[in-house]
């Protein structure tokens, strides 16, 4: 039976899907395991998602979503723990906000593109975090909004571990299987045609911007789910989760997952927050670490981890035409991909 | 008045000191559309090290001198070593530049440690010195920011303008194929301006550590003012790079006097107005 047939694919999810649900109830730990790991990587996870929704639909890579996590989740701080609000309406308005930026942002944004979208993106995160810095009646400055207790809704009670990461897990899986479902709805498919050929599409009478807005749109209001979980899990808002470490979080996550890949963005979200807390046994240097993995990923895995068979693939076949034989040793040596490289379902020959 | 003229060049002395960063920045991009997001480390590292040699030495000059030499041999190392092989693919280079940016962060927080240096300011400009016509006392050593970075700016312009080099340059700008083919070795022009780029970025360092300090966080701090200059000013332009750094240090000091909360969103505000007018910045060319 061939790997990519459909059968062993409904398998493996289902299987996946299974294990993800039980995790929580097998692990020891709960308090690392199921908080530091678990829910951490499914928040993180779905702000990869974002930025590789829009990387794979239009083409643009942003350095921005952090932006509308961090709209979201200050107008949810400061509705509810300085105005006194309930949470149900603070999330509604914090998610509509995260999209009205994402909606801004797009607007002059998606007019660029390539490494210009990226800068500018990347300027208007900062921003943030100068702004969230700066408007201390709304944001409570350098020591940000603390004290946030997740709420129980509809009975479910999220300041339990177990709770609040089968609820992320949910939104996670949700988002996800929206963007799948988006992949094949025409608005999908002529994002994708604009991705190829503007002009193209643009002679067949597609509004190109519009479809661009829109998308960005969708991806900021992906960030702002991830900034509602996100607030769950740190009970607080501070400048520095808008700060640029964060921001390259973001990036590493979907890099090392693979950019084009949408379960890579889980993928990566997994191996960082991984990486991040095992090296603090061995290393107070875990920033210089995830640099280090990051800089080595960019330049020899452009496809990540997600890639990572089809590259191995690549290699076996053709070593000799693009790469030389140096880098191909270094793929062999490397083994931090072997188990993730299974989990991805995308070697489709 | 007094508070609105002092906050103008407070705004003017900043500029100067984005200037000077962002040129670099802004040369790099305009030759070689690479845009090294590791440009604010540069200044940072720059700072660093002519603190050490002002401690060892007592010598701003010396310290100023080093910073910009030792900046512009590791910017050159950074081209060569990591850069080059993946120079035309502007993505990757952008996410490499991330990637040594954060590397740098961590590493410079290990040596130098948290707590914010400052680099004595040279023995004869410490003194506060009457402005004509502003009827203000300003310190020498801001004032003496704004000269040089008046200077760098005329001597990047003549450089750009007047010599063969820049004449070189300015061809890569518009065509490098065409410049290569008609027997310029353009990889030396990419390293010498990607030396002089990381070299202004040390020098800045070095300048700016002893207006303000130098601490984790400056980098970033940099590095996001010297982008959004060179989007305002228009990518690739030296004059766009020199108006951009002055519309944003004003809206930003201004700002930052009478409406702190808002300084962020006002520097936000002044990049979409620019952008929704003129994307491609206010001299830049054309749209990227």
């Amino acid at each position: 039976m061939r790997l990519s047939s459909p059968a062993v694919r409904w398998t493996a999810r289902g299987v996946l899907l299974a294990a993800l649900i039980i995790y929580p109830f097998v692990v020891p730990q709960p308090g690392f395991w199921v908080v530091n790991i678990g829910i951490k990587s499914l928040w993180l996870g779905v702000m990869a998602l974002s930025l590789i929704f829009l990387y794979k639909f239009t083409g643009l890579l942003s350095l921005g979503q952090l932006a509308f996590w961090g709209a979201a989740g200050y107008t949810i701080g400061y509705l509810v723990q300085l105005q006194g609000w309930s949470f149900a309406p603070a999330i509604a308005l914090g998610i509509v906000f995260g999209i009205l930026l994402g909606a801004l942002v797009g607007s002059f944004a998606i007019r660029a593109s390539g490494v210009y979208f990226l800068m500018l993106t990347l300027a208007v995160a900062q921003l943030m975090y100068f702004a969230a810095l700066q408007a201390s009646q709304f944001t409570r400055g350098h020591q940000g909004i603390t004290g946030i207790r997740p709420p129980t809704f509809l009975g479910l009670d999220l300041v339990s571990a177990r709770t609040q990461y089968l609820v992320a897990l949910t939104i996670a899986v949700l988002l996800y299987v929206l963007c799948r479902y988006i992949e094949g709805t025409p608005f999908g498919l002529a994002l994708r045609g604009l991705r190829d050929s503007p002009e193209r599409m643009r002679a067949l009478g597609y509004n190109v911007y519009a479809y661009k807005v829109v998308a960005f749109s969708f991806a900021a209001f992906i960030a702002s789910i991830g900034g509602v979980l996100a607030i769950f899990y740190n009970r607080q808002i501070v400048p520095d989760g808008v700060g640029l470490i964060r921001t390259i979080d973001v990036l590493i996550a979907a890099v090392v997952g693979g950019v084009i890949s949408l379960p890579g963005a889980f993928i990566g979200a997994f191996a960082l927050t991984m990486v991040q807390n095992f090296s603090q046994f061995f290393t107070s240097r875990y920033l210089t670490l995830t640099g280090v993995v990051f800089v080595v990923v960019v330049l020899f895995f452009p496809q990540g981890i997600a890639g990572l068979w089809r590259q191995f693939t690549g290699y076996y076949l053709w070593a000799h035409d693009r790469w030389r034989p140096a880098t191909r040793d270094a793929v062999e040596g490397k083994g931090v991909g072997a188990g993730a490289a299974q989990l991805s379902e995308r070697s489709t020959d | 008045m007094r508070q609105f003229f002092t906050v103008g060049l407070n705004g003017l002395t900043l500029a100067g000191l984005y200037f000077l960063v962002a040129s670099g920045l802004t040369l790099i991009f305009g030759l070689m559309r690479i845009v090294n997001l590791a440009h604010g480390t540069l200044y940072l590292l720059g700072g660093y090290v002519a603190w050490t040699v002002i401690r060892a030495t007592d010598s701003f000059m010396l310290g100023a001198l080093v910073a910009a030499l030792l900046i512009g041999v590791v910017g050159l190392v950074l081209h060569q070593g990591l850069l080059r092989t993946i120079e035309r693919d502007d993505m990757r280079v952008a996410l490499v530049t991330i990637g040594v940016s954060l590397i740098g962060a961590d590493q410079m927080l290990a040596y130098f440690g948290g707590v914010a240096h400052s680099i004595p300011t040279p023995e004869p400009l410490r003194t506060a010195v009457p402005v004509p016509l502003l009827g203000i006392n300003y310190p020498a050593y801001r004032l003496t920011i704004v000269g040089i970075a008046v200077a760098v700016g005329i001597g990047l312009w003549l450089l750009l303008s007047r010599t063969r080099f820049g004449m070189i340059v300015r061809a890569g700008v518009d065509d490098r194929e065409m410049v290569s083919a008609s027997g310029i070795n353009i990889r030396l022009v990419f390293v010498a301006v990607f030396l002089l780029g990381a070299a202004l970025a040390g020098l800045s360092g070095a300048i700016g550590g002893a207006a303000f300090s130098l601490a984790p966080g400056v980098d970033m701090q940099f590095l996001l003012f010297s982008l959004v200059v060179i989007i305002v000013g228009g990518m690739g332009s030296v004059g766009g790079a020199a108006l951009g750094a002055v519309l944003v240090a004003m809206v930003s000091n201004y700002a930052l006097a009478y409406a702190s909360s808002f300084a962020a969103v006002l520097v936000f505000g002044l990049m979409i107005t620019v952008l929704a007018v003129r994307p491609q910045g206010i001299l830049g060319k054309v749209a990227v």
